[in-house]
């Protein structure tokens, strides 16, 4: 068995086109080219439908690592929050809670400070780095990939992996 | 303010990532605080009102989600079944973790205290230097910061006011001063960093807004209020905040089709539901929840389209027919059944 089918077996012939023709429209409207950045998009095919996303994400896109046409409404309400996400926090609320696991940590901390001034000085990072970023973060808690299978971080992604290859950081 | 928003959100979600941590995880505290002062967790909501009535700000139902999953694998909380959650002895002591906020407090008051005792005693510069002037400092001088507490590189400071300078003398010295206010320091500037990261940048919006949103069916029923509440509220939620945010939401004409076919076969269906027994379906909500009986699902499948545009939802013709015998797709390898032509 291939296909949508091997991820949902039992879903008959009308429902099975009706998912198939939405990604297809949405493939038709990306000019049916598989894009890397979120600018590109163009049109995505929101479900709940877990099962439609994966085989989407790993039937056309895992190796390419581009954008599948079929997002989940989960992902897709985290990648609009985690954007811009609108809190107001006093310091004090927000050192206390959001960030204790964090300053116990100095291992992280000293990351942190050696990726952002790297980032400040190299001054070329876009809006879709960051995107593509906690979209890629995100993809694998959403679709339920593989344990310890990593998904590519390669395309559009300049940026990381000018990071991934600094000596200084990932020691 | 300098802070560069896209640089630091970005930095502080890469870090945490290769630490095989999430930038949401930073809010795990609120739902592990949940658990240890509310005994009986009833549904998503109610944590997501216990957050907003603490600590003034919505965290989004599925965000809620995630993090309960995630707070399950790391043994913080664990699963009862049938959606309900409680907390486990790792998460009671997970609590002593969090520092308080009256420990913070006084921190940063015996903080400005000795950066008043400095300047006033030891520089003799007359001033009554308040909390708010530090974060004003920080905002002002961040890259500078975080480039000398990465570095402690100190010989890049070129101060014209007097006051600038002092503090400049100030966090350079500071580690050799005292270690304790040293780390708070340090801390503080990490919490200006996350704080800044939850600021609101309407140009971040702007990426969103030149895609398409086409809904599936599941998402039709939840927009039309045609679901049970657990997968209604946290698609109505998502709607809320695409909308807000100008978003534009449409249907497929195929996917308003696939729903009214799926209705219909509610009509076929009537006397499969037991109104003791709660099944996940849209025909079973009907039938159950909302009483429904045939004529009122007939009068529900004929006003349809009206009812999405009554929701502000367009939707857009394909004409595409998705029936066995007419629908062949482009991308045949999509495929894995043989095709009816």
């Amino acid at each position: 068995m291939d296909g949508i089918t091997k991820y949902k077996p039992k879903q008959p012939p009308v429902p099975r086109n009706h998912d198939i023709a939405a990604i297809e429209w949405v493939k038709s409207n990306r000019a049916w080219k598989k894009v890397s950045k979120f600018k590109n998009c163009r049109a995505l095919f929101l479900t709940a439908d877990l099962r439609l996303s994966k085989f989407n994400f790993e039937h056309d896109h895992e190796i390419s690592n581009t954008i599948p046409e079929v997002i989940r409404a989960r992902t897709l309400t985290t990648l609009l929050w985690i954007n811009n996400p609108r809190i107001e926090l006093s310091l004090t609320s927000l050192m206390a809670n959001c960030c204790c696991d964090l300053f116990i940590n100095p291992r992280i901390w000293n990351k942190f400070l050696n990726v952002y001034n790297d980032l400040e000085r190299h001054g070329d990072l876009t809006e879709d780095d960051y995107l593509t970023l906690i979209y890629q973060g995100y993809i694998e808690e959403f679709l339920g990939v593989n344990a310890g299978q990593k998904v590519h971080r390669s395309g559009g992604m300049k940026v990381l992996r000018s990071i991934n290859t600094c000596p200084l950081l990932f020691h | 303010m300098k802070f560069n928003s896209l640089v630091y959100t970005y930095a502080i979600t890469k870090v945490l990532q290769d630490d095989n941590q999430y930038y949401l995880d930073t809010f795990s505290p609120f739902i592990v605080y949940y658990f240890n002062k509310n005994d009986n967790y009833k549904s998503l909501e109610s944590i997501q009102i216990w957050i907003l009535a603490e600590y003034n700000f919505k965290l989004p139902l599925y965000i809620i989600k995630t993090l309960l999953e995630r707070l399950v694998s790391q043994n913080i909380l664990f699963s009862k079944g049938d959606g309900k959650f409680a907390i486990t002895e790792l998460g009671r002591n997970y609590e002593f973790k969090f520092k308080k906020e009256l420990l913070i407090e006084d921190f940063i008051d015996s903080l400005i205290r000795d950066i008043n005792k400095y300047l006033n005693q030891e520089k003799n510069y007359h001033i009554y230097f308040t909390f708010n002037d530090l974060e004003n400092y920080i905002n002002e001088h961040i890259d500078r910061i975080s480039y000398f507490l990465e570095t402690r590189n100190q010989t890049i400071i070129a101060n014209k006011q007097l006051l600038e300078k002092y503090l400049w003398e100030y966090i350079s010295n500071l580690e050799s001063r005292d270690k304790y206010y040293y780390h708070f320091f340090r801390d503080l500037v990490l919490g200006k960093f996350i704080q800044a990261s939850f600021d609101y940048y309407p140009e971040r919006d702007d990426k969103f807004k030149s895609i398409a949103y086409f809904l599936d069916t599941n998402l039709l029923f939840c927009a039309l209020g045609l679901d049970f509440i657990e997968f209604q509220e946290p698609v109505e939620e998502l709607l809320g905040i695409m909308r807000d945010r100008g978003l534009e939401l449409m249907f497929l004409d195929i996917t308003v089709s696939e729903a009214k076919r799926v209705l219909k076969n509610c009509i076929r269906g009537h006397d499969l539901y037991e109104k003791s027994v709660k099944v996940n379906s849209i025909c079973a909500f009907l039938r159950n929840e909302k009483n429904m009986n045939n004529d009122k699902i007939r009068t529900l499948i004929k006003n349809f389209e009206d009812n999405i545009r009554e929701k502000d939802i367009q939707i857009l013709a394909t004409g595409i027919d998705l029936r066995p015998h007419s629908f062949i797709p482009r991308d045949k390898k999509i495929n894995g059944w043989n095709y009816q032509v």
